[in-house]
């Protein structure tokens, strides 16, 4: 059981990072590796807010967000915007190059040491066996609701709609009117948002350091990939499939008889998902896949 | 007083001459059908008018404005319709969504005169008959559907000038007649259409005038009656049967 | 203007790109001077272990600008020369390439993580470059070469001083949870190698490089019966991110470190779970800035030109140490490397802000002992010291000298 609260914590985590991404996947055809770094800056904001700044925890978070979405705005209109209607990979050249630069960015403001937030309220609860920290209970709750808030406005209100639209067949929403390019940017600048949460979640959680930036990159999109391409809630329910993986693989005792060593805590589950894609390609959730 | 004018529109694609110096006026609550083989640069004139393709050279106005620079969302919102050869139809999204979403993108004040947003939806659909399908997926319709459901929700949101392309394609024999008939239904209700068809009967039957279009210039222009008998359409079409 | 903005986003990655170097080539005097002593440094500069890596960069740095302004070794002034080893091998194998071929240094000061260190051993020896590490703690380093020097306690050793303090506390059940990495192994063995009688390690778990979510290992330990913890982390980064998931789940034993813990960074960024765990580390830099010591003065310089170390003092003390015995030896012997190498096996016992001491014959430093600290309110304090023995002398003698 145990064990169903610490895959609830890290999915929580991946999931924040994925649906963003998943979006813009699905929608631009654009793959952002800048994500990393966009979760970084993110969490740094917010530290610098609440560490330095000793501001109150809410205009902290705010102010994360904030950094977040201004990243993925200079990311849309300098990085994507000039390239993927050319040809979408060239942005696969350009993310990376800003992912890069953000990279020394970190590096010269926040300086290499690890950065945490500490919340004074980090009492732990225990019902039936099972425990969690206040801030994590936190974290995982105000992820679902993030997470709820987001399934919302894309399938109950007009720009969801638009988005949905866009998604599945972009002449014909322009041609009734839908302005897809600043819908694109918006797009970018909503998963900005959801990775700069990501990304506070870290500070929180763990501790931000600037080498994080690659393997949060990459582990988002193995469940994007996992998820089917561009299909937002496959990729949310594979990250939290996959950490519930990682955690089963190291935390249970297999067949009464051994432990997997810890060192495979990552690669058993992503073993797992390229036996399943060489099985099935489109991904675990093929049926909507261009559902946005 | 025409509606939709080009002048010299001319477009270059991957150094290809795709269009060359195309220019027409179509007049308000006109009728005309674009011909000409495959390859001759109908869909992409289309394109050209809406947007998608930026002309090489020439110019586009729509009631005398300018509109060669704008956006496919802009021309959009003043009043072009287009109806896609292959569905523009959101195939995971319901019927309904598929008519609000194009109610929603309207400009302020044209989307406040429809009223309640939900009664057009409603009235749209049954429309085309779909009333009993609004909450399915759009995907789940058939092709001839799928074509009433587009041209029924280009109406509906008020859109002056219809591109169709090839409105019959893909649509059963048994919808074919209720596609022609909510496209007669435009024209009587004063709309100005430009239409691809490779239907002569049916392009003859409803439309004013026809242009036809070979590789990427405008050869023959007239009535209906007149442009049939031309020697030089049969010549177009290398042999093919035009009446079939 | 679409040009203009893909020729800005070049431009701005040429620079992120080039920005490393930048910080890396921090040269005392101009390069252009003709007889000029170059000195090589390698450590990670970018990266995880980065706040070392630069706190020891700023340590050397400081030796060679005092030597300079105090007018050079001989009326030569010495240029030091920093490259990125990012604390892994290829990175530190090409870093030493690059100073042996193309700079020619006279000796390296570095690597700062084994990793790089190791890397670096079979480069300087063929090529005759004396290198000193600073910090460079695995067991292996001992025999990695007779041009390879360190002047800190290996690891080899580190089994046995906690083994001392586990029999004094009377620990029974040790559970560990090492990074893979070559430090972390070094420490892992160590320790099992040296258990004293009567303890045994009930939990032994080796996690990827860099994990953070260590919640469901946690769990398990939780069932497990041990009583005391050592988080065996490559950085402070994941030292927090260990003991923070295991106090979360209730857990109340005693928690032991290693170097890595040793960081004033630590108890910032895990202040409530790092209380009362004790880092076994080398010693606290005896010198608060105030005083009128060697140590104190450095203390002073290294505050006024970069603020306060960002993970250790006396990592920046050891490294200047090290550098500083290199100029003097220099300044004794000359350039040849051969004979700066006999020197240092020489070498009576050095006075360095950071201790007294001199070289074993492998290259081991004799005189630094390790100390056991504790975190107290989130700020490190000295505990006890564990005195050492040097690694030749606890060996058999058939150790190739």
């Amino acid at each position: 059981m145990q064990l169903l609260i610490n895959a609830l914590i890290a999915g929580s985590l991946a999931a924040l990072l994925a649906s963003g991404l998943s979006l813009v996947y699905g929608i631009l055809r654009v793959f952002n590796l800048a994500l990393g770094q966009t979760v970084l800056i993110g969490g740094y904001v917010a530290w610098w807010l609440f560490d330095g700044m000793h501001l109150p925890m809410l205009v902290t978070i705010l102010g994360g967000i904030g950094a977040g979405a201004l990243v993925s705005w200079l990311t849309y209109d300098v990085f994507v915007k000039p390239f993927y209607r050319r040809h979408p990979h060239l942005t696969l050249v350009t993310t990376i190059a800003l992912g890069m630069m953000l990279d020394a960015l970190i590096l010269l403001v926040f300086e290499e040491r690890p950065r945490s937030i500490q919340l004074t309220w980090g009492r732990t609860l225990e019902f039936g066996g099972m425990i969690i920290g206040v801030p994590q209970l936190f974290l995982v709750i105000t992820t679902l609701v993030l997470l709820c808030l987001f399934a919302f406005l894309l399938h109950s209100t007009a720009f969801g709609r638009r988005i949905r639209a866009v998604a599945q067949q972009d002449t014909a929403a322009m041609s009734l009117g839908v302005d897809a390019p600043s819908l694109h940017r918006l797009i970018l600048i909503m998963s900005g948002v959801l990775a700069a949460c990501g990304g506070i979640f870290i500070a929180i959680d763990q501790n931000l350091s600037p080498t994080l930036a690659f393997p949060l990159t990459i582990k988002a999109y193995a469940a994007v990939t996992a998820g089917g391409m561009g299909n937002v809630w496959g990729t949310i329910l594979c990250a939290y499939l996959i950490a519930l993986l990682e955690q089963l693989v190291v935390g249970v005792h297999w067949f009464g008889a051994f432990y997997v060593p810890a060192g495979f805590q990552a690669t058993v589950p992503l073993l797992f998902i390229i036996i399943f894609l060489l099985f099935k390609p489109t991904g675990l959730f093929l049926r909507a896949s261009r559902a946005a | 007083m025409s509606i939709l004018s080009l002048s010299g529109i001319s477009l270059i694609l991957n150094g290809q001459q795709i269009l060359q110096s195309v220019s027409f006026d179509v007049a308000e609550g006109e009728v005309v059908g674009l011909i000409g083989p495959n390859g001759s640069g109908k869909t992409t004139l289309f394109n050209v008018l809406s947007g998608f393709l930026k002309p090489t050279g020439g110019s586009i106005t729509l009631r005398g404005k300018d509109i060669t620079g704008l956006s496919p969302a802009r021309r959009a919102r003043l009043g072009i319709g287009r109806v896609f050869q292959n569905f523009g139809i959101f195939r995971d999204m319901t019927l309904e969504e598929n008519v609000l979403v194009a109610l929603e993108a309207l400009p302020k004040e044209q989307r406040r005169s429809l009223g309640n947003l939900c009664a057009v939806v409603a009235s749209t659909l049954a429309m085309v008959g779909l009333s009993d399908s609004a909450k399915k997926k759009a995907g789940s319709l058939s092709g001839g559907q799928m074509r009433l459901l587009e041209i029924a929700r280009t109406l509906k949101s008020g859109k002056e000038l219809f591109l169709l392309d090839e409105p019959t394609a893909g649509v059963s024999p048994k919808l074919t007649q209720q596609v022609a008939d909510l496209i007669v239904e435009l024209k009587r209700e004063g709309k100005t259409i430009l239409i691809i068809e490779h239907d002569l009967p049916f392009i003859s039957r409803i439309c004013d005038r026809v242009i036809v279009l070979d590789i990427g210039e405008v050869v023959l222009e007239g009535k209906p009656g007149e442009v049939k008998k031309q020697k030089k359409l049969q010549e177009i079409y290398f042999g093919a049967d035009p009446t079939s | 203007m679409k040009r203009t903005l893909a020729l800005g986003a070049l431009a701005a990655l040429l620079l992120a790109a080039c920005q490393p170097t930048q910080t890396g080539t921090t040269g005392g005097t101009s390069s252009s001077q003709a007889s000029v002593i170059k000195i090589g440094y390698i450590g990670p500069l970018t990266g995880d272990a980065a706040s070392f890596g630069n706190d020891d960069l700023h340590g050397a740095q400081i030796a060679v600008d005092e030597v300079n302004a105090a007018g050079g070794i001989n009326g030569q002034q010495v240029e030091l020369i920093a490259e990125d080893g990012r604390c892994n091998g290829s990175d530190a194998a090409s870093a030493a390439q690059k100073l042996v071929n193309v700079d020619h240094v006279v000796a390296i000061i570095g690597g700062q993580c084994s990793s790089e260190t190791l890397a670096a051993a079979p480069i300087v020896e063929a090529a005759h470059v004396v290198l000193i590490s600073p910090v460079s703690s695995s067991p292996d380093v001992t025999h990695a070469g007779d041009y390879v020097f360190r002047n800190y306690p290996s690891d080899g050793l580190k089994g046995k001083a906690l083994g001392t303090y586990l029999k004094k506390a009377a620990f029974k059940k040790l559970a560990i949870i090492s990074e893979n990495t070559d430090f972390c192994q070094g420490i892992r063995s160590s320790v099992a190698k040296d258990l004293p009688s009567g303890v045994t390690i009930v939990f032994d778990e080796l996690v990827d490089p860099g994990t953070k979510d260590y919640r469901s290992l946690m769990t398990r330990l939780r069932k497990a019966d041990f009583d005391v913890f050592l988080a065996n982390g490559q950085s402070d980064a994941t030292d927090a991110a260990m003991v923070t998931q295991l106090r979360e789940l209730g857990m109340k034993q005693q928690i032991v470190g290693t170097d890595t813990a040793d960081s004033a960074n630590l108890g910032k960024i895990a202040t409530k779970a790092v209380e009362g765990m004790k880092p076994l580390s080398v010693p606290s830099l005896r010198a608060t800035g105030s005083g009128s010591t060697p140590a104190d003065a450095f203390v002073r310089t290294f505050r006024g030109k970069y603020g306060e170390a960002q993970q250790s003092m006396f990592f920046a003390a050891l490294s200047y140490d090290a550098t500083s015995v290199i100029l003097r030896t220099i300044g004794q012997v000359g350039m040849d490397g051969t004979k700066i190498k006999d020197a240092l096996y020489a070498m009576p016992p050095y006075h360095g802000i950071a201790g007294t001491f001199s070289f074993d014959s492998n290259g081991d430093v004799i005189g630094i002992p390790f100390a056991m600290k504790v975190f107290k309110k989130g700020v490190l304090m000295q505990a006890e010291l564990i005195p050492i023995e040097s690694s030749a002398m606890t060996e058999s003698s058939s150790s190739i000298q």
